[in-house]
């Protein structure tokens, strides 16, 4: 049946490349400061001031 | 086209069909005992576009995460093991290439997963990059290993996204748990 199909939230790879350059920041619940944290991110400066 | 993308850029957040989980095993929090899975640590879920790009833009690539290290992407309700009961009857599909290439494949996998690109995308569990010595692996978990028609879609769809031409394997976690390094291939596209 085609309900499942009009119902899904689908992107193409190339919508989903005009986005990236908007959305610099980590998520604003973004837990850092754990070891595990620290060897993940590029650099601590994208995070947003919250 | 710049100020058409600035435009959805301000739009409403994209939600995607499912929430996901970003896991990362960092191998320098790991004793030489260590069972397997005790330093996999969950870092982050998100369920938009948006969060999307902004974890991904400021987290390590494959190429730029130490060696050893294992980086998931999953389906926020299936833990990266085999014994989460989603992936418990699955297998994967894995791509090899040289240390620090891989990361083009391993967005382009993403972007295809997050944006329900899979004709049989409830099928997957998610993925996962392995960061080694001499190389990088990604492997495309699913759940029904016994399902070959899905896991055929998914493996030659999975390669038409990446532009990828060498032969992939299917690998099912049964046979791999119980058989190591014997067992063999189930399905090869």
């Amino acid at each position: 049946d085609g309900y499942e199909a009009t119902s899904r939230n689908k992107y193409s790879r190339d919508f989903l490349m005009t986005l990236s350059q908007y959305f610099t920041h980590l998520p604003i619940n973004f837990q850092t400061g754990s070891d595990i944290t620290d060897a993940l991110l590029v650099n601590l400066s994208g995070h947003s001031p919250s | 086209p710049d100020a058409a993308a600035a435009r959805v850029g301000a739009e409403q957040p994209h939600p995607l069909e499912h929430s996901w989980t970003f896991w990362f095993d960092n191998p320098q929090s790991k004793s030489k005992h260590a069972v397997w899975g005790s330093s996999l640590r969950r870092i982050h879920t998100f369920s938009t576009v948006e969060d999307f790009w902004g974890l991904y833009n400021n987290i390590n690539h494959p190429s730029k995460l130490i060696t050893g290290a294992d980086f998931h992407c999953f389906k926020d309700n299936i833990e990266p093991k085999w014994e989460d009961p989603v992936c418990a009857n699955g297998g994967k599909w894995t791509i090899s290439c040289a240390r620090g290439r891989s990361d083009q494949m391993w967005l382009y996998t993403l972007l295809a997963m997050i944006g329900e690109q899979f004709d049989y995308g409830d099928e997957i569990c998610g993925a996962v990059v392995n960061v080694r010595g001499k190389q990088e692996k990604i492997a495309l978990w699913t759940k029904n290993a016994a399902n070959e028609k899905a896991q055929m879609s998914i493996g030659k769809q999975w390669k038409e996204f990446l532009d990828y031409n060498d032969t992939i394997n299917f690998l099912v976690h049964d046979d791999a748990k119980k058989l190591e390094k014997l067992a063999k291939n189930r399905y090869t596209v």
